[in-house]
């Protein structure tokens, strides 16, 4: 039971981006901010964006206190979306949000989420669903010049 | 639960309640509330609704436990391995 929650929740590479977590601290000058909370748990996270004229994510940054779960979400969505278009990234996020929810089976359907299926175990536990999500929801509100975005 | 290395307890007022919180450094509250839930242990995890005492006390969320008169030796023995199964995951 220990072995394959920590297998499945808690594996290496979600270990290592809490540990070192790509793309973090702040951006200046960035085109698009937004700050996320879940005022549930506490977890808190500001996600910076330049995008470009062609409408493509440059860079990407984030910085907040969070779980390792939504700390490695944040890290692991930078690399993923960076370099991809506005509207790449929001049908990333909608297949990230049905992986996460237990809609989307990897294993089954097609999809762009490479790395991200990571995730796939987490929609059985509940209550974290909310913890990898959280940067993502943050992400999409920048897009939508949404400067502050809760997910309750 | 003070022999687990690193663990603080925020709170440590004379003749206080059975109700411990705490913080262990490198891991999140969350993570340890769904780790040693997994053992058999329910933690409460979070900011319990005390977001100024958080932010007092200099941490963004805590774990807390609560014994009372039914819980047993046994349960804080079970409740500190399970910390010290959890630390292994987050090393320094």
């Amino acid at each position: 039971m220990t072995l394959n929650h920590q297998k499945e929740l808690y594996q290496q590479v979600i270990l290592e981006h809490n540990k070192k977590p790509r793309n973090f601290g702040k951006l200046s000058p960035s085109t698009h901010f937004a700050e996320g909370y879940n005022p549930l748990c506490g977890d808190h996270l500001m996600i910076y964006l330049d995008i470009n004229k062609d409408n493509v994510v440059e860079r990407i940054s984030f910085e907040g206190d969070g779980c390792a779960i939504s700390r490695a979400s944040a890290s692991m969505m930078t690399s993923a979306v960076k370099g991809k278009s506005v509207p790449e990234v929001l049908s990333l996020f909608q297949e990230f949000h049905d992986l996460v929810t237990g809609t989307l089976n990897p294993e089954e359907q097609a999809h762009h989420l490479g790395k991200l299926t990571i995730f796939s175990g987490i929609w059985q536990y509940p209550s974290r669903v909310k913890c990898a999500i959280l940067a993502w929801h943050t992400l999409k509100g920048a897009l939508e010049q949404k400067n502050s975005v809760s997910t309750e | 639960m003070q022999t687990v290395p690193n663990l603080r307890i925020i709170g440590t007022a004379q003749h206080k309640t059975a109700i411990i919180s705490f913080v262990l450094p490198n891991i999140h509250a969350h993570d340890l509330g769904t780790l040693v839930d997994e053992e058999g242990v329910a933690l409460r995890t979070g900011h319990h609704c005390t977001q100024p005492v958080m932010k007092h006390f200099g941490v963004p969320a805590t774990s807390r436990a609560s014994m009372s008169f039914y819980n047993t030796r046994e349960d804080i023995d079970r409740l500190v391995k399970a910390i010290l199964q959890a630390q292994t995951l987050f090393p320094d």
